[in-house]
């Protein structure tokens, strides 16, 4: 009895030892990823300017949490265009990157685009002009093994979203938490408002991206465990409902609030801020040996900087704890 | 021995929990290592030629500056290969030089001069112009919707001398992801031989005083493309054209005559198959 009780005592000790440098949020014991999509806001001069102070402070608080061992692990960027922007993926500590395709890298000509439509033959071009790259950026703590991305072909946008070369990445890292690889995607969908066209083009544009989505994960998917994250522009209604309807996937929000006994929401975050207000989000799927449970959510990234927000979106980080089955 | 056996319990503990926070470096610095990502292959590929055939109804002036209209069967036939080479009715070109706002080559253009002076009575003392082959040059740009086009062409034949320079512009509209509208604006400059040979009156003609005219913008235009898809290879068509003609060839006495017009009018609608 004495023997456990100084186990126990010793176990204790070192566990607390632990939490001091690990996650707060998360129980450190459990092999957890730590998942944060993140838009940033970081749309290029001069529809921008002085972001750099914004990117270098949001760079800033991703390497005081690596201090502090709560860093996501994983980190999925959307509107990084501004070249400045890069200073987040390259300063905040982490080991491997992919930089999601740029404005010269394939983007092809759909069915029906404005760029055929122009007045002369000798105006069109065979591919899509764009203006800026995809913004993308997928950044892990653990080694990518692969890495794909599909840009969206020039009739799956709508609007001034045509302008940047939208697109879907594909990562695939290699975590301590399972012998097999788990899956990250990391995607910005065509926007409603800010596109500047027609509702119905919009939506049209949505559901076509939505359909890429669909196609591709069924090519790259080979059956492990796979996060979405990213700015999806779901909050409308039928935006969502298209979007769940063709990719079969969990959503971290909706498992995280019906489970409120296994699943924490970080003080401050609104609930409906992780459901359906929001078009920042986390979709999951598990397969029949690794399974993935949201543990934590949080919408977070949300001070000020000399009077200025960050981003004009939250963080977006979901804690996954990883269960192998024997 | 308790103790002893305590401590590996308890390293062997440490270590089992530890392999998580060990394989993240926790005071990392520096750039990650960029892992270079792949295109996903698609299936859809481009074919080297892209063209479009339209058939339908169309209207034109008998000739630039008639007051009579004609209507007749129309075509539309557009054909690039490589996006370098195209046909686009009556002019064909290359693409030499392309960039992301700028595209420019050589262009020629079939000009159907005015052999079809009519039965006007008036005009039978105007020669015809025959047909000629002009060779020019092109450049465009386009941002987003808006795209602005300019040619400038040179008569290689006896029949039609001089320099023209046409520059349009337009930009086009959604209402819908089926229905594309374009309204444009543009405007014609052409050399004193050039105009000359269609609003010019030589001495000696027994219906006109002589007239020389003097170079210049002598033609402006407004005109409205629109097109609806029907299916995949398919699209309704339609083009309304007006143009003004202006400065020395609106004072033509070929345009201030009874028969001719300042006003012009040029349409088509038609189906037209993609391939």
């Amino acid at each position: 009895m004495q023997k456990a009780g100084y186990l126990l005592k010793s176990m204790c000790v070192v566990g607390l030892a632990l939490s001091a440098a690990g996650p707060v949020m998360a129980d450190d014991k459990k092999p957890v990823l730590r998942v944060l999509s993140y838009n940033i806001n970081g749309l290029p001069a001069p529809l921008k300017k002085n972001k750099r102070p914004l990117y270098e402070r949001i760079a800033e608080i991703l390497r005081d949490r690596r201090e502090a061992g709560t860093q996501p692990h994983v980190v999925v960027l959307q509107e990084a265009f501004d070249k400045g922007s890069r200073i987040v993926a390259d300063t905040s500590g982490y080991s491997y990157a992919v930089k999601g395709p740029g404005r010269r890298d394939t983007s092809k000509a759909g069915s029906a685009h404005w760029t055929q439509g122009t007045r002369r033959a000798y105006a069109q071009r065979p591919t899509p002009q764009k203006i800026t790259g995809s913004g993308l950026y997928i950044l892990s703590d653990f080694p990518i093994v692969d890495a794909k991305y599909k840009a969206f072909d020039s009739d799956a946008c709508a609007g001034l979203d045509c302008l940047s070369n939208k697109a879907i990445q594909f990562a695939r890292i290699e975590t301590p938490f399972a012998s097999e690889p788990i899956d990250i995607v990391n995607s910005h969908f065509n926007s409603r408002g800010s596109a500047k066209a027609p509702g119905k083009i919009t939506l049209k544009a949505h559901k076509r991206q939505t359909d890429t989505l669909a196609k591709f994960l069924d090519q790259f998917r080979t059956g492990h465990p796979i996060v979405i994250a990213g700015d999806f522009n779901t909050k409308q209604d039928k935006r969502y409902a298209y979007f769940r309807e063709h990719v079969p996937l969990v959503d971290a929000g909706e498992n995280c609030l019906g489970n409120k006994t296994l699943c924490l929401v970080a003080e401050g975050t609104k609930e409906d801020e992780l459901l359906y207000r929001t078009n920042d989000k986390q979709f999951y799927d598990g397969n029949a040996t690794v399974s993935l449970t949201p543990i934590w959510m949080a919408r977070n990234f949300d001070e000020l900087l000399d009077g200025r927000p960050l981003s004009d979106h939250l963080g977006y980080e979901v804690h996954y704890e990883v269960t192998v089955r024997d | 021995m308790t103790r002893a056996f305590a401590l590996i319990l308890l390293a062997a503990f440490a270590l089992s929990i530890g392999v998580h926070a060990n394989d993240v470096d926790a005071n990392r610095g520096g750039r990650p290592i960029y892992i270079e990502a792949d295109e996903f292959e698609d299936d859809r590929k481009r074919d080297s030629w892209a063209g479009q055939l339209g058939f339908g109804l169309s209207a034109a002036p008998r000739f630039i500056g008639a007051d009579e209209h004609l209507a007749s069967l129309g075509f539309d036939l557009r054909l690039s290969y490589k996006d370098r080479f195209f046909i686009e009715n009556n002019r064909v070109g290359a693409a030499l030089y392309r960039s992301r706002f700028l595209r420019s080559g050589i262009i020629g253009r079939w000009n159907l001069g005015r052999i079809d002076n009519g039965n006007l009575n008036a005009f039978n003392t105007i020669a015809e112009v025959d047909e000629a082959f002009e060779v020019g040059a092109f450049a465009a740009t386009s941002f987003y919707k808006l795209f602005l086009s300019t040619e400038v062409y040179f008569g290689a034949s006896d029949s039609l001398k001089g320099a023209s320079f046409e520059v349009e512009a337009g930009y086009t509209f959604e209402p819908d992801s089926e229905w594309r509208i374009t309204p444009i604006i543009g405007a014609v400059w052409a050399s004193s031989d050039y105009i000359d040979t269609f609003f010019g009156v030589p001495d000696g003609n027994p219906d006109f005083e002589a007239y020389n005219p003097s170079a210049g913008f002598y033609e402006t235009y407004v005109e409205l493309a629109t097109e609806r898809r029907l299916g995949k290879n398919w699209l309704l068509k339609g083009n309304f054209r007006f143009s003004e003609l202006l400065n020395d060839a609106a004072d033509s006495p070929i345009v201030q005559s009874a028969e001719g017009s300042s006003g012009q009018l040029e349409a088509f609608v038609g189906i037209v198959w993609l391939f």
